[in-house]
């Protein structure tokens, strides 16, 4: 949840440019930031503290850390929206629909494979 | 049906249309306060056509719950690909991709003046060709937030009806009598409804909707 709706301050469309930035951190990381805490403390953390950087940086491309880095700009106002943030570099290495595929099909075998060893 | 997914706004099934397209149909339950909620947000989906949101087909009121045709996205949903993290790691090419689709359709939804207000990866879906879609904004307004927002982006259309040319056919395991009894015994209004469903009672009905009705006044 952005820092602005947390606060109750007035938000708008920028609230989701920043879920779409704890979405990319879970996808990098596995999961969201703080989700070792209770959720409202971490709420209160994301409004005092922001979020956490990624936990191995020197795993990603600067490309891709200042995109997750621009999502979750505290700031609203200081925060891209959806048409600048189409214009950052990290997208320029988009993958092929056809080799987003695999993944799909990975992630399907692994849950059938897990399912499998539990009977 | 078979149940393909579970959230908590609800379950998802697998039915055909009447060319045997796969779709999915959410199964949402009703309430009044729910109710007031979901006609805003398939008024919202209904006038949304964008190749990186998932499409919305038809909605039906089935005894006490709603249920949403959508389109069927085959490779579930990206919270499904993230829960096998330990074995399945997205590179930054799949990422970039993954976050260039949702953010095309983000900036068509922006454009409209609107929020999703639930991006997540339970809402992204993916397609087997490796499209990425955001999913459905019907039932994602469990965020106890939404109440003072969702009147602030009522779309441009000025009305909404649920049912759409009988298009669906819902494949289910119903025996075929009751089936047709249940069709003359619904079905005799002016927009006839093509819908069967597995319950022996089920009761179906097509709502025409305005969204000048009482139900959508005030907040």
């Amino acid at each position: 949840m952005a820092p602005e709706l947390i606060r109750g301050h007035d938000y708008g469309t920028k609230v989701d440019i920043w879920s779409l930035g704890i979405m990319v951190m879970e996808m990098a990381e596995g999961e969201p930031p703080y989700m070792e805490f209770p959720p409202l403390r971490a709420l209160f953390l994301i409004t005092t503290k922001g979020i956490p950087p990624l936990k191995e940086p020197e795993k990603w491309s600067s490309d891709f850390q200042d995109f997750v880095n621009q999502c979750l700009i505290k700031e609203v106002d200081d925060r891209p929206g959806a048409e600048e943030l189409l214009k950052h570099p990290f997208l320029k290495r988009a993958c092929s629909p056809e080799e987003f595929v695999p993944v799909i099909e990975e992630a399907r075998a692994a849950k059938e494979a897990a399912s499998r060893l539990q009977f | 049906m078979k149940k393909i997914g579970e959230g908590a706004a609800g379950e998802v099934f697998l039915a055909f249309d009447k060319s045997g397209n796969k779709v999915a149909v959410k199964k949402m339950q009703l309430n009044g306060e729910s109710l007031k909620l979901l006609i805003t947000e398939i008024s919202i989906m209904k006038s949304s056509s964008h190749p990186n949101i998932v499409n919305y087909y038809a909605s039906y009121i089935v005894e006490d719950q709603l249920w949403v045709v959508m389109e069927f996205m085959g490779g579930g949903c990206l919270t499904e690909v993230l829960e096998q993290f330990d074995s399945v790691q997205m590179t930054e090419p799949q990422m970039a991709f993954a976050s260039n689709e949702t953010l095309k359709a983000l900036l068509y939804i922006h454009q409209l003046h609107r929020i999703h207000r639930d991006i997540k990866s339970d809402n992204i879906l993916l397609g087997d060709d490796g499209s990425v879609k955001i999913g459905t904004f019907v039932g994602a307004s469990t965020s106890f937030f939404l109440s003072f927002i969702h009147y602030s982006f009522i779309p441009l259309a000025n009305s909404l009806v649920f049912h759409e040319n009988s298009r669906f056919w819902l494949c289910c395991s119903a025996d075929q009598e009751a089936t047709e009894a249940q069709h003359g015994r619904w079905c005799t209004s002016s927009t006839p409804l093509d819908l069967c469903a597995s319950l022996s009672h089920t009761r179906a009905r097509a709502l025409s909707l305005s969204l000048a009705d009482p139900l959508l006044d005030g907040a």
